[in-house]
C-alpha cells in the first residue's frame, strides 16, 4: 500500500476496495455538500461506525 | 489568442524533461538546460533555477498572447496596474500584480497548442477569487467550471491550456494538470519509468498524484464527468 504523510502530519495509507457505483457517487456528493475531502469524510464515517459498533453489539 | 504556458523553475531540468516526455508532452524544440517547452493542451515551460535559489521549485502563471497591446489595454481599462518591460531574451512582457502580491505575466508569440489529452492547469490560490477572476478575464481567458460553494473556478484559453482559481491562503501557485485519457494507464506509465504515481478518488473526480523532480506533489485531475456541486459556465 502506498503510504503518504497527511496534511495534518499523520501517516496515511491508500486503501483500495470495491463499492457499488451508486454508493460511491452518494458519498462523493455528500463530501461536496459538506465541503470535506473524500478521504476525511470516509475516515470519519468509518471511525464513527467502529467506535459505535461494540455498544450496538451488547 | 491566449495560450497558457506555466513556467516551472527547477534546479533539475533534465529530470523534468524526462517527466514531461513520460507524461506524453511533446518537446517544441530540443530541450535545453536553461529553457525548454513541452506541448500538451497548453505549454509547460521548464526554466533552470540554481539549487537553493528562491525560485527553485516555484511555478509561475505565464500566458502567451498574439496581441499584447490589446491585452495591456484591456487590463488597464479594467483598472489593473500593468508593468511593461522588454527583457532581452523574451521581448515585450506585461506583469500584472494582484493586490495580494501575486504576479501574472503575459508575453507575445502565442501559438495554438490545444486538443491534446494532457492540459496545463496551474492553480492560483487566493482568499478571495474576485480580483484574480477579473484579471484572468481581462487577459482573455473564459470561465469554464465553477464550484457552487465558490471555492473553485477554472478558465480556458482559446490557444490551449487552463488556469484555475482555488480558494485558500498563501497566494501561492501550484502546477497541476488535467487529463482526458485513462489515469490508471498514465499511472502505470509513470511507475514503469520510475516515477511515483498513485490514483485516488476525490470528491470531484479521480486524481493521480506523482512526485516531481523537485520533491513536491504533482496532481493530475481526471476531466470531471459528474458536475454535482459544480456548474459549467462556458
Amino acid at each position: 500500500m502506498a503510504s503518504r504523510l497527511a496534511s495534518d502530519g499523520g501517516s496515511k495509507v491508500q486503501f483500495n476496495i470495491y463499492l457499488p457505483p451508486a454508493l460511491v457517487r452518494r458519498i462523493k456528493h455528500r463530501a461536496i455538500d459538506e465541503g470535506s475531502s473524500l478521504s476525511a469524510l470516509v475516515e470519519r464515517v468509518l471511525a464513527d461506525y467502529l467506535n459505535a459498533a461494540p455498544e450496538a453489539g451488547r | 489568442m491566449i495560450t497558457v504556458q506555466p513556467i516551472r523553475f527547477t534546479a533539475r531540468p533534465s529530470a523534468w524533461h524526462r517527466l514531461a516526455k513520460v507524461l506524453g508532452l511533446v518537446p517544441a524544440f530540443p530541450p535545453q538546460p536553461e529553457w525548454s517547452e513541452f506541448d500538451g493542451d497548453g505549454i509547460l515551460a521548464i526554466h533552470h533555477a540554481g539549487a537553493g535559489s528562491a525560485d527553485a521549485g516555484r511555478t509561475a502563471v505565464h500566458l502567451l498572447s498574439d496581441d499584447l497591446d490589446n491585452v495591456e489595454f484591456t487590463l488597464v481599462t479594467a483598472g489593473f496596474e500593468v508593468e511593461r518591460t522588454v527583457p532581452e531574451d523574451i521581448g515585450p512582457l506585461l506583469t500584472v500584480t494582484a493586490s495580494t502580491g501575486q504576479t501574472i505575466t503575459v508575453s507575445g508569440g502565442a501559438r495554438r497548442v490545444a486538443g491534446a489529452a494532457l492540459a496545463m492547469l496551474p492553480l492560483w490560490y487566493a482568499d478571495d477569487l474576485t480580483e484574480p477572476r477579473a484579471i484572468l478575464e481581462a487577459i482573455g481567458l473564459r470561465p469554464r467550471i465553477a464550484s457552487d460553494a465558490g471555492t473553485w473556478i477554472d478558465f480556458t484559453a482559446d490557444g490551449g491550456g487552463l488556469v484555475a482559481l482555488h480558494h485558500g491562503t498563501g497566494g501561492r501557485v501550484e502546477l497541476s494538470l488535467e487529463y482526458r485519457g485513462d489515469l490508471d494507464t498514465l499511472a502505470e506509465r509513470l511507475t514503469a519509468a520510475g516515477f511515483d504515481a498513485s490514483v485516488t478518488d476525490e470528491a470531484y473526480n479521480r486524481t493521480l498524484r506523482s512526485i516531481t523532480p523537485d520533491g513536491d506533489e504533482l496532481w493530475i485531475n481526471q476531466v470531471m464527468d459528474d458536475l454535482y456541486g459544480y456548474t459549467r459556465i462556458g
